[in-house]
């Protein structure tokens, strides 16, 4: 009997079917894979089992016994836990109060501070993943902080251990790292379900897998009786992965010019220590890198949203360093930041009201002194038409768009600027395969054009895919640039754990 | 003339009667404050406690029934606060207003309606919070005063500062409240009832809130006027405010407040400055203190984050609580 | 309900702005009817007949043209301060000094038609207006400027202002002070200083104020790239950072708006009203229900002149019923804080509504 059954599990949020009549089943003991894409339906089925949501109708069955999940309470009691894609973690406590937190231990009604620092230290030892239990969260590496999450799910008696694209925000190496963890967990007896939508990994370390598409399970099978490419076409129907067509790059004058960029982060440390960086008219320059080694302080600098401490950024020869975000863009910058919801958009605001944003005071929307709405409304209705954004009516608040025509807005009214220069930072997170290969085909369209892009994504996929150079960003500085068709995977991964410099020998 | 604004009494009100309602205010919004519930209400709650109160110790001659009927009547608002605001997702800001403003009218009502008279209920005989002094401490030079024939409420609005920092720092429910004021969804995730927990931080501040009515309706002051908290709960959140969030920072931005206040007092008593003048002291001292505290926190950010200085974050600009909406 | 923008009406396709706006100010009139319902109650508690109460309380008011004039003429202030405060909220700013700024307007109101008395009427009645503007403008931009650069709470800072406000224009008119006439207040005002009246009772010329108000606050939001900043920056203030807008310098305009709007309100006191600035001119709390009428209408302009009139009818309502009858008039204060409570609850329970009925795919799906 398997250790996992979910019977016709249906879920609904509003005209959005998430998980239509899903079986699913997961055999104790072994690592059982869960792929499809962006929208598939794969984290609102696991997010259903840890109980933070409730199926509209199905049944759940553990070890033959059927079961409700009413909440993550009950999951844990019964040997559940989730690694989530955005770790849930509270950075102000230290990583024994994170991992205590909901089971904490007492001493007479208070906090026995010192009992949870042991249980970390066992648990610690216990599965070899090596933390320091005072550490304030909020100083932990990515790499790290994932570490705490699973420690936290061990510590609450995990039988079964549900990880969702726990490889996304990794490095080459800490993937191999991970996957030695899961393997001696599963040796340990564990069942592990592992979310992903990087079927190499899916090969390498997966007994099962089960691909869903858009809601459905399309099937389950021995990963040993299937390949990458079988999987991918179940994944999406095609017969291979759509890689967008891309002509090699004719790069142009130079328009970005970084020399020696130096900026404090959030905490006062240094972040960027020396950036020097080039981007030319109509070439796509990638920024390779595990996060938190400056890229975003990178992109903060340029758009001017945080003061650089030296250095200097030159568009087209005239000095944009420091300067605020208003005069950056008058100057020919245009920004996709990787967080659409919280900065690329107002959601609440109207879809007009969002395209407006960067040219409210320009014609032909209007003037320093007033806006002519009649205008505003052909200018909006003509981006959306020309960008493709599905939507009934320009007046609907942003927030009733999909992620993916979210994202096209964005793209609109950036490039509606007409900008020498644009930078995109995870221009694709979130979004499903079309809408993905929608945004990539637009990068390089805007490439071929003319314009210089320089595309900050944590996705080396995509940074493979588009950049024409890639630059690789370790401990804030650049320690790598290379031809994209010249360098590969591994080579990269290198660079971006500081375990290769340019200029040193191998 | 200077000694007598500046003494060794204004040292004991600036502990004592001044800051005791800004410290039960203070304390009591912190607790909101932490678990992500922007609550306004404390000005509100300290009227309707004050209140019901005075009332019931009048009514019943008993001063312990009236304590605990401020406390209740501050408890039964709150519950009405988080039913509406948290319950109801309403916009926790305009509720907060609302309560205010019926805490003002509905005291003002009922004084008219049960005593026929609106502005004043000060029964002849009302049972109030008694002094008391410390021995030994009450000879010390300077501090002596400070510990001399206070009201049992200070002492006790004093110890709720250890308790607040115990209760906050060493303890689960603590350790819970924390979390979900800094990210509700990771607390969801292990299994904490979000919700239940910013109830209790509720029901916590409502006590506190509840204590400090009484202290001022029948505590030094013995009757309730209408509109009697003027503005003092707002001031207890700016001690919050100017407390960083801190029980120990609350308690001393309160005593700061408090020292305000009282040198207002001192100052009319010796003549100095019109009685309005003198009377604003608390409140702009409240305005320097708060533009000193952010400014103090604007550099010390400025500085780690070497961030383009006019622009505001995040925090600064969008007060809104976050509340897991759940599913 | 996440941002202030949320308050202002959503408008589904084909519905012109002025439906959806007037539907918004419609909208709550259900609940307002709930809470008179309950001081309904009250009254007959309180041993007193509730249908005469309401009949003076609502009925009466339009009965006559005087009373009705009445109406309007309480509903001068009430339009100002509402778009004073709906103008800071647009912008999440809760700027909630308005009856402090609007104290400071109405005194240097007073002071400059005293003192400047000498000019001819054309000249000075605008002159003592922008006085009053200039004051209550700076009063409220020092607030704005500490939360623009310094990241001060306005919540805080504008209402021990407002104390602060009203603590020096009572020392500048109880006896003694400086401005002090006969019986805590300044002399009367020149004659040409003041608003003449129309009809018999208390509506004056100085209802030309808010109407142009209403105007200029509808078209500056809605027409100007200024009132595109402040929505946006109140719709999500990082959007409005990432895309250039000077945020700081946003948030200082709008308390500078306020503040002037506030400050005109108190000219207009003065000059059509008191004819003099007096220590009662607290009393009918105009700023502090300003603020409850800019939410009751949602932060749109139109909606203020609604929900004003709303609150100016009550006004003349409990006149007239404490004329008439016995009626205990605090039952109106109290109806009023319920009716904001129901109405914002009665918001939530529509918005809640209407989330179920969407989706939201891009936040939750997969």
């Amino acid at each position: 009997m398997d250790q996992i059954q979910l019977r016709q599990i249906t879920k609904t949020f509003g005209a959005l079917v998430a998980d239509d009549q899903v079986d699913l089943d997961v055999r104790q003991g072994e690592i059982h894979a869960l792929v499809g894409e962006n929208g598939a339906g794969k984290t609102t089925l696991m997010k259903i089992l840890f109980g933070l949501y409730r199926p509209d109708s199905g049944t759940i069955y553990l070890d033959g016994q059927e079961m409700d999940i009413t909440s993550p309470h009950v999951a844990i009691a019964h040997g559940i836990g989730m690694v989530h894609q955005h770790f849930m973690l509270l950075p102000s406590l230290t990583v024994a109060e994170n991992i205590v937190l909901g089971m904490e231990p007492t001493r007479g009604g208070l906090l026995d501070k010192a009992r949870a620092r042991e249980l970390t230290r066992e648990l610690s030892q216990r599965y070899g993943l090596r933390v320091d239990a005072d550490a304030p969260v909020r100083d932990l590496s990515v790499g790290l902080r994932q570490r705490v999450e699973i420690l936290k799910a061990l510590a609450r008696g995990a039988r079964i251990l549900i990880l969702d694209e726990p490889t996304a925000v990794l490095t080459p190496q800490e993937t191999d790292e991970l996957f030695r963890i899961l393997k001696g967990l599963v040796e340990g007896g564990m069942t592990i379900i592992f979310i992903t939508h990087k079927l190499r990994e899916v090969m390498e370390i997966a007994d099962r897998v089960t691909v869903m598409r858009l809601g459905k399970k399309v099937g389950t099978m021995n990963t040993a009786d299937t390949n990458e490419r079988d999987l991918a076409r179940m994944m999406i129907g095609r017969d291979h992965i759509p890689v967008v067509h891309k002509e090699k790059a004719n790069p142009g004058e130079l328009v970005l010019e970084v020399r020696n960029l130096t900026a404090l982060d959030e905490a006062g440390a240094p972040a960027l220590r020396g950036v020097d960086l080039d981007v030319s008219s109509g070439e796509i320059l990638g920024i390779a890198g595990v996060e938190g080694n400056g890229q975003t302080e990178l992109v903060e600098v340029l758009t001017g949203l945080r003061k650089a401490t030296g250095g200097d950024v030159r568009l087209f020869g005239r000095r944009i360093v420091n300067l605020n975000p208003r005069l950056v863009r008058d100057n020919g910058l245009a920004y996709v930041p990787e967080d659409r919801i919280k900065h690329g958009t107002a959601p609440a605001a109207s879809i007009r009201d969002n395209l407006a944003m960067s040219r409210f005071d320009r014609a032909p929307i209007g003037n320093r002194w007033w806006m002519f709405p009649r205008r505003l409304s052909r200018y909006a209705r003509d981006l959306v038409k020309r960008y493709d954004i599905r939507t009934r009516d320009i007046k609907l608040p942003v927030s009733s768009l999909s992620g993916g025509n979210m994202q096209k807005l964005v793209l609109a009214r950036e490039l509606s600027m007409n900008p020498d220069l644009l930078v995109v930072a995870q221009p694709t997170r979130g979004l499903d395969i079309g809408a993905t290969q929608s945004v990539h085909e637009r990068l390089v369209a805007e490439r071929d054009r003319g314009t210089a892009v320089l595309l900050v994504s944590a996705e080396l996929s995509e940074i493979m895919a588009l950049s024409d150079r890639i630059a690789v960003m370790y401990g804030g500085q650049v320690t790598g640039v290379f031809d994209a068709a010249e360098v590969t995977e591994e080579e990269l991964g290198l660079y971006m754990l500081g375990i290769k410099r340019a200029g040193e020998a191998a | 003339m200077w000694h007598e604004i500046f003494n060794s009494q204004l040292i004991a009100e600036a502990f004592g009667a001044a800051a005791t309602i800004f410290i039960f205010g203070g304390l009591g919004y912190l607790f909101t404050d932490r678990a992500g519930v922007f609550n306004i209400t404390i000005e509100g709650l300290l009227l309707f406690s004050a209140f019901f109160a005075a009332v019931v110790a009048g009514v019943t001659n008993n001063l312990l029934l009236g304590i605990a009927a401020g406390i209740a009547s501050s408890i039964v608002v709150s519950i009405i606060f988080f039913a509406i605001s948290i319950g109801l997702k309403a916009d926790i800001i305009v509720v907060g207003i609302a309560i205010n403003l019926l805490a003002s009218s509905t005291t003002v009502f009922l004084l008219n309606h049960w005593f026929g008279n609106e502005g004043l209920y000060q029964p002849a005989n009302l049972p109030t919070i008694p002094n008391a002094s410390i021995p030994l401490l009450d000879r010390l030079p300077v501090l002596g005063p400070t510990f001399s024939d206070q009201s049992l409420f200070s002492y006790l609005a004093w110890l709720m500062v250890p308790a607040c920092v115990v209760l906050l720092y060493h303890t689960p429910l603590g350790l819970r409240i924390r979390s979900v004021g800094e990210n509700p969804e990771a607390a969801a995730t292990v299994g904490i009832n979000v919700v239940r927990t910013q109830f209790t931080a509720i029901i916590i501040c409502a006590i506190l809130s509840g204590l400090g009515g009484c202290y001022l309706s029948i505590g030094p002051l013995s009757g309730f006027n209408r509109d009697m908290s003027a503005g003092q709960g707002w001031i207890a959140l700016a001690a919050e405010t100017l407390g960083a969030g801190t029980p120990i920072g609350t308690f001393v931005s309160a005593v700061f407040f408090g020292a305000a206040q009282g040198m207002a007092s001192n100052m009319q008593a010796v003549g100095i400055g019109a009685s309005g003048i003198a009377h604003s002291i608390p409140y702009a001292a409240t305005v320097i203190g708060l533009a000193v505290a952010s400014r103090r926190e604007y550099i010390r950010r400025r500085m780690r984050r070497g961030r383009t200085p006019t622009a505001p974050t995040e925090a600064e600009v969008a007060p809104a609580p976050q509340v897991l909406s759940g599913g | 309900m996440e941002s202030i923008e949320e308050l202002a009406p959503q408008k589904p396709s084909g519905e012109s702005f002025l439906v959806a706006s007037l539907k918004a100010a419609v909208r709550p009139i259900g609940v307002v009817a709930l809470a008179l319902l309950i001081g309904m109650g009250i009254i007959l508690y309180t041993q007193e007949n509730p249908f005469i109460a309401y009949q003076n309380l609502l009925i009466a008011p339009f009965q006559s043209w005087d009373t009705f004039s009445n109406v309007l003429f309480y509903a001068i202030p009430l339009v100002l301060t509402g778009l004073a405060t709906l103008v800071s909220f647009r912008a999440n700013v809760f700027n909630i000094g308005t009856e402090g700024q609007l104290q400071l307007g109405a005194l240097v109101t007073a002071w400059g038609a005293l003192t400047f008395s000498g000019l001819p009427a054309v000249v000075l009645v605008p002159f003592i207006i922008a006085l009053g503007a200039l004051a209550g403008m700076i009063w409220s931009g020092i607030a704005g400027w500490m939360r623009a650069y310094l990241g001060a709470t306005e919540l805080v800072s504008t209402l021990m202002m407002s104390y602060i406000a009203i603590d020096i224009t009572t020392y500048f008119v109880t006896p003694g002070g400086p401005l002090a006439g006969p019986g805590g207040a300044t002399n009367l005002i020149p004659l040409k200083a003041q608003f003449p009246t129309i009809g018999n009772e208390l509506l004056h010329w100085g209802i030309i104020v808010p109407i142009l108000a209403v105007i200029a606050v509808y078209l500056l939001l809605y027409r100007t790239p200024l009132g595109y900043e402040i929505r946006m920056v109140g719709a999500n203030p990082s959007f409005a950072l990432f895309g250039g807008v000077p945020v700081p310098r946003v948030i200082l305009a709008t308390s500078l708006i306020t503040g002037i709007l506030a400050g005109v309100a108190g000219a207009v006191q003065v000059m059509g009203f008191a004819h003099q600035y007096a220590t009662s001119f607290t009393d009918p709390q105009w700023g502090w229900t300003g603020v409850t009428v800019a939410l009751l209408a949602r932060l749109e302009p139109i909606g203020v002149v609604v929900a004003a009139l709303l609150y100016a009818l009550l006004e003349e309502g409990t006149q007239l019923m404490q004329n008439n009858t016995n009626v205990d008039h605090n039952i109106i204060g109290v109806v009023q804080g319920l009716i904001i409570l129901f109405v914002t609850a009665q918001i939530a329970v529509a918005w809640l509504r209407r989330r179920r009925a969407s989706a939201t795919p891009a936040v939750e799906a997969a």
